[in-house]
């Protein structure tokens, strides 16, 4: 079985002697009076859907078209290949035309949310592991649900066995109506955890324990657990926020990718027809 | 802490894929029928219960906590209702949906674009270049596509090259020549032609890798008939700062069958440059240098090159001074026949001496005619071509081919008197015609013999713009009665034989006839019957324009007579000497007197360029020396002695290549080819405006009736 070093470091040499390869066609084409920009133009387009390919493989799982992660990193390589097919192509110069410019915007924008994608995928699935448990994207609300109800459930519990309301009177009048309770409702912190930053779940779990003083023990073991659970939650938040970027740079990538190809047939198209005019 | 469970039995299965996800799943509890796939949603009971006998019993899944306590109704329906949802779009729906609108929007955009007003400034792939920048934003100018649609550019994809289509616009502002989208302005014969000659010839460099790799390129190699778009090399919409004209020098090779690096390794070695003929005014540098300057002509000798060669005032090409600055010191005199033994003027017109005698005993009368006159000299060329001109005189002089002159006609037969005296009735008649009709005579029977007609300063040349009074005064001493007998002979009336044994002609005069046109001009000689013109110097229009008229010469019945001509006027000891100095080039299509040094032509662009002025402040004391080193050995002047131009040896050795990669390498000066080398070549004229002329309105009525007038005859 490949390992992932080797198979990174024999697609880094297929690459790479791809866009050697490519480096020197186009500068035997551009010692000659033969346009490069049509060469890297149109092998910049063919390969461009070529990636586009990736995205309706994955819609036909049923065609024995080879492994979705093969594809994957034909995908990613050949992404790298567009870099150099698209230096080439621009001569490294800003276009200055409309379709042009923004022709080149999109590029770099589909190509920079794949390479981010991709230091993404590898960054974050790393971060993700380091913390929490591992959870299913999509039972994340009903997770959050469950450990919603294990604190109000605390919070009966506390008030049914101990006779005592001094939590939930608590809790009630300051942080379980204005912190811990809408804490628990959604997914909060986006950003901190993006950053990695516990201070907002550091923030509450002291105001939590700073109540301890009018606690008694056995009060002190349900703010205990409230507090696990507390930690739990932002774990789960933690993962939410990963996860969410995980998928929706694909809202960046997928769609512009299409407006970057039909915007390329347009520019390839006015640019073989007016090629062999003065311009 | 364990948040969730794996497993069928522990937890639902989760379907990110499909389109519709239930509404409840963002509150964390999912039903498990889930909306269909059009997001209604399909929840009603908790469970189907089953019947076991005659009880109803729950199904509810253990992932769902098992059966409920409740149990199923007994109708048999479950008691546990599914509150309705509003089911929400999967993550992935809704990247798709932002895929379909990204596309919408792009498609929609686009065909704003390409549809709308302002599309021509969305095309635009940049800005022109200063050069073009008046064009603006009007595509059409330069793009055949602008004329069409976007159907026809999408086919343009798998369309070959459309080539010229746009080139012919270029065309319609740029004058490059006759075949200007061939390689170099040359026929596709001429290339293949050099194409074949650079197969043979010699090289040992070996082709740069680059350049060998690219013949293997497909697209790359031009054939035969290859058009080159001009688009190849002029780039533009690069800015308006882009240089249109910038072209490396791996690319100017792309066509070329041999290749090569740079200028110091590859570049074939200079074999005659920059002479590729003889100079047009044969001159040998070497005998002036090494004799002439420094014997009888010490004093008028110029001591600096540029006493002679003067640069242009574009400091491209150095120029050689006129006549009157760098010749005339020592040879106008030569030019002016000084010490020159005979007469200085060319006999134009003359009375060829006639044995009138043997005439008169066979019975011919010619009319008058000098008595003892017999001086051994026939008709002039001159008169031979204006005779040549009537026609009638054509046969007759053929017949009397064997007589050079008429002075001895004893031995000739009656056939060849008849033709003589038919000969003198002709000469008869060219003078009376000249006594009568003036310079008429000349240009009714000049412009015979040219195909297009002459200019009235070319005839008025060829005329030497002679005074009819020089002509009438030679009649009147020397034919009194010519009128009355061209006339009756003309209305075919007998003309008596008379001599004119009391001609009194003052022979004695004749020198000083010469002498009173010492600055050129027409005199008479009686001593032999003559009308002469003497040259006005160095450039006279008379022999210049005769001269001329030999090479322009088109029907070939006279084509003898004028290079008699010729070649009297081109002799060595001709009046005026012209051909002492003044080559003839043979090579073109048809030959030319070379009067001029050589002059750049306006708007014809040669192969290879010089630019003198930059390279002069590099020669320091050298001078020209720098680069001009004069060849001592060689035989200019044998060059001159046929007519082709490309005989020939330079007074200069040629110069070496690696004089000029002294300073021409990448890092100094540069190696470009286009430095030296212009890939345009020939005609490349400057286009001129062609409008009509616009007359101003006042006048507009006033001149449609002077023109309606004209037509109707009025």
């Amino acid at each position: 079985m490949t390992s992932f070093a080797s198979r990174r470091w024999r697609n880094l040499v297929i690459c790479g002697a791809l866009s050697i390869l490519i480096v020197g066609i186009h500068f035997a084409y551009s010692v000659t009076l033969y346009r490069t920009v049509f060469f890297s133009g149109w092998l910049l387009f063919f390969v461009l859907l070529a990636l586009a390919s990736y995205n309706v493989r994955k819609k036909l799982p049923f065609l024995p078209l080879g492994t979705s992660s093969s594809w994957l990193q034909f995908h990613i390589y050949i992404g790298y290949l567009t870099l150099v097919l698209f230096a080439i192509h621009i001569g490294l110069h800003v276009p200055n035309g409309w379709i042009e410019g923004t022709l080149a915007l999109l590029y770099v924008v589909v190509a920079g949310s794949g390479i981010t994608g991709i230091g993404l995928t590898r960054w974050y699935s790393r971060r993700l592991a380091m913390r929490g448990r591992e959870v299913i994207f999509e039972r994340i609300p009903a997770m959050r649900k469950h450990l919603r109800e294990d604190v109000e459930d605390l919070l009966v519990r506390s008030a049914a066995e101990m006779g005592s309301t001094t939590i939930a009177d608590f809790s009630s009048r300051r942080v379980l109506t204005n912190q811990v309770i809408p804490f628990l409702e959604g997914p909060k912190n986006f950003f901190w955890h993006l950053i990695g930053s516990h201070r907002p779940r550091d923030e509450l779990l002291t105001k939590l324990q700073s109540q301890d003083r009018y606690f008694n023990e056995s009060e002190r073991k349900i703010a205990q657990e409230i507090g696990t659970l507390i930690l739990a939650k932002d774990d789960l938040d933690y993962h939410n926020a990963h996860q969410l970027v995980l998928k929706y740079w694909l809202f960046i990538h997928i769609p512009l990718s299409y407006s970057l190809l039909i915007l390329s047939l347009i520019h390839g198209a006015l640019a073989s027809a007016y090629r062999e005019s003065s311009s | 802490m364990k948040l969730q469970d794996y497993g069928f039995k522990n937890s639902q299965y989760e379907r990110p894929t499909q389109n519709w996800v239930c509404g409840w799943a963002a509150e964390g509890w999912a039903c498990h029928i889930g909306p269909d796939k059009n997001g209604q949603c399909l929840a009603t009971t908790e469970c189907l219960p089953l019947k076991d006998g005659d009880r109803w019993s729950c199904t509810r899944s253990s992932d769902r906590k098992g059966k409920c306590t409740q149990g199923p109704l007994p109708n048999g329906t479950c008691s546990v209702h599914i509150p309705k949802c509003q089911p929400s779009r999967s993550l992935r729906a809704k990247r798709g949906i932002a895929t379909v609108w990204t596309v919408a929007f792009t498609i929609g955009a686009s065909l704003l674009v390409l549809f709308g007003s302002d599309a021509q400034e969305f095309f635009s792939p940049g800005e022109l270049s200063i050069n073009h920048g008046a064009i603006g934003k009007d595509c059409a100018s330069c793009h055949a596509a602008a004329h069409e649609g976007p159907i026809s550019w999408v086919a343009s994809i798998y369309a070959s090259e459309s080539k010229a289509k746009g080139s012919k616009l270029c065309l319609s502002c740029h004058q490059v020549g006759e075949q200007p989208l061939q390689a170099h302005g040359r026929s596709t014969e001429a290339l293949t032609s050099i194409t074949e000659r650079l197969k043979e010839a010699p090289f040992s460099e070996k082709t740069p890798v680059l350049l060998a790799s690219s013949d293997w390129l497909p697209g790359t190699l031009y054939t035969e008939g290859s058009e080159v778009p001009c688009a190849r090399c002029h780039s533009e919409h690069h800015g308006r700062d882009f240089k249109l004209m910038t072209m490396d020098n791996q690319r100017c090779q792309t066509c070329h069958i041999i290749k090569f690096s740079s200028l110091t390794k590859g570049h074939p070695q200079f074999s005659s440059y920059p002479t590729e003929r003889r100079t047009q005014i044969a001159f040998d540098h070497n005998s002036h240098l090494a004799k002439h300057f420094l014997g009888d002509f010490k004093d008028e000798a110029p001591t600096t090159c540029t006493a002679c060669h003067m640069m242009d005032q574009l400091g491209e090409t150095m120029r050689v001074g006129s006549f009157d600055a760098t010749c005339a010191a020592c040879h106008v005199h030569q030019i002016e026949g000084e010490g020159l033994a005979g007469a200085r003027g060319i006999p134009f017109f003359r009375l060829p001496g006639l044995d009138v005698d043997v005439l008169t005993e066979q019975g011919i009368s010619v009319g008058e005619w000098p008595a003892d006159y017999n001086v051994e000299q026939g008709l002039t060329p001159f008169m031979k071509l204006l005779l040549y001109t009537d026609g009638t005189i054509v046969d007759y002089l053929e017949t009397v081919g064997d007589f050079d002159e008429f002075t001895d006609l004893s031995d000739a037969t009656e056939e060849e008197l008849a033709a003589i005296a038919q000969i003198i009735w002709a000469i008869k008649g060219l003078f009376y015609d000249m006594v009568s009709k003036g310079q008429e005579a000349y240009v009714s029977r000049l412009s015979k013999i040219a195909n297009e007609p002459y200019s009235n300063s070319k005839l008025g040349n060829l005329t030497g713009h002679i005074p009819i009074e020089v002509i009438q005064a030679a009649q009147q001493e020397w034919l009194p009665k010519l009128s009355t007998e061209v006339l009756s002979h003309r209305a075919h009336a007998m003309v008596p034989m008379s001599d004119m044994q009391e001609l009194d002609l003052n022979m004695g005069k004749d020198q000083d006839r010469e002498r009173w046109v010492k600055m050129g001009g027409w005199y008479r000689q009686d001593a032999d019957f003559s009308i002469l013109f003497r040259p006005t110097g160095h450039a006279d229009e008379f022999i210049r324009g005769w001269i001329d008229l030999s090479p322009l010469a088109e029907q070939p019945a006279t084509s003898d007579v004028v290079n008699e001509i010729f070649s009297t006027l081109s002799g060595a000891k001709a009046p005026g000497v012209c051909m002492k100095c003044h080559s003839v080039d043979s090579r073109a299509e048809k030959a030319q007197v070379k009067w001029h040094t050589a002059q750049p032509v306006p708007n014809v662009q040669k192969f290879t360029t010089f630019v003198h002025s930059p390279h002069l402040s590099l020669v320091r004391d050298r001078g020209c020396y720098a680069c001009h080193v004069l060849n001592s050995e060689a035989d200019v002047m044998a060059g001159y002695e046929d007519n082709d131009p490309q005989t020939f040896a330079s007074s200069f050795n040629h110069i070496e290549k690696s004089l000029c990669v002294t300073c021409h390498v990448a890092e100094k000066a540069g190696d470009m080819c286009i430095s030296c080398h212009n890939y345009h070549v020939g005609n490349i004229a400057e286009r001129h405006p062609n409008a009509l002329l616009a007359f101003p309105k006042a006048l507009e009525k006033k001149d449609a009736k002077v023109l309606r007038d004209s037509k109707d005859g009025i």
